[in-house]
């Protein structure tokens, strides 16, 4: 839709992007969904967790994976210009499947013995307690929701902040002139 | 590393990726669904492995014998189930909802995936010891 004129010289109308369509974001997201599953075998392959008393290199991974998506969602909210191919790209495909769930609860149950498998490269661990397995848990969900929180406001600081705070306030801001 | 675990691994991530789009985009609780289902599959495959490891034998089928093997276990854990299930999407969410003053609401949305993750994972490991497919 065509806006009316602007008086402000210095606003210059943003042309409207056509919306992607979902073939697209699908084929996006499954390119990059590929990339993050192998980014995350190949860190795996670079610090084995094989040995280790707790799965160290997991929550290297999701510790980076939820600073960047922090970053990458607070720069998107921040900049409404982003294009709609964006986030399901480098968020839901890359970043998300970069970070995992199921390998950290499989790795705290308790009645999981260490190394089901010897050729399985998921998490192995060596027989720990509850506690530690706990604290481990403990660590990796704070940790990385702290290194979310850290990411958005990074983002919000470098990138300003035009509208809502988060997607679960259905606040609308104020807009700089009255109706 | 083999060429077909890595070839494998990409395409399995692939699946998991749009697996996750599709559910976060059309249900409320995609997200927690999908961690759920993948807590549930691993713990599945880690009961049929353990099982496989303690007591040897071959499982039963070919799809299932493919699936256990070195190659078929580390795509389906690392590639399918490590990308279906996400650590980042929660993180930033609760960050948000937290950020916005809503900090119950925040710490109930990790104690819903890390509750229910650990029952799927158990439930997933007590049918891997019920179904009795060797």
């Amino acid at each position: 839709m065509s806006s009316s004129a602007s008086t402000a010289a210095h606003r210059r109308p943003r042309p409207k992007r056509p919306a992607t369509s979902l073939t697209v974001l699908v084929l996006l997201v499954a390119l990059a969904g590929a990339g993050g599953a192998l980014l995350r075998l190949v860190v795996g392959e670079l610090i084995p967790e094989q040995g280790m008393k707790f799965p160290w290199t997991t929550l290297a991974i999701n510790l980076s994976g939820s600073g960047l998506l922090g970053l990458l969602i607070g720069a998107a909210r921040a900049r409404p210009s982003t294009p709609d191919w964006v986030v399901p790209t480098f968020g839901t495909g890359l970043l998300a499947s970069y970070t995992t769930f199921s390998a950290v609860i499989l790795a705290v149950m308790p009645s999981m013995p260490g190394a089901a498998y010897d050729g399985l490269r998921v998490v192995t661990y060596v027989s720990p307690g509850a506690m530690e397995m706990l604290t481990y848990l403990f660590i990796s969900v704070l940790g990385s929701t702290a290194a979310a929180a850290a990411g958005l406001t990074i983002s919000r600081a470098l990138f300003g902040q035009l509208g809502a705070e988060s997607a679960d306030l259905g606040v609308s801001s104020e807009g700089p002139h009255g109706s | 590393m083999s060429l077909r675990v890595v070839l494998g691994v990409a395409a399995g991530g692939a699946v998991g990726a749009v697996l996750r789009f599709l559910l976060d985009r059309y249900l409320r609780a995609g997200i927690l669904l999908a961690n759920v289902l993948g807590c549930l599959v691993l713990g599945y495959l880690f009961g049929e492995l353990t099982w496989l490891a303690e007591n040897g034998g071959a499982p039963g089928g070919a799809v299932l014998t493919a699936l256990l093997s070195e190659t078929g276990s580390t795509v389906l854990a690392i590639g399918t189930l490590g990308a279906l299930s996400t650590f980042a999407t929660v993180s930033v969410r609760v960050a948000q909802t937290w950020m916005a003053g809503r900090q119950l609401r925040a710490a109930g949305i990790w104690v819903a995936h890390v509750g229910l993750g650990f029952a799927a994972a158990a439930a997933g490991i007590a049918l891997s010891r019920i179904s009795g497919l060797y």
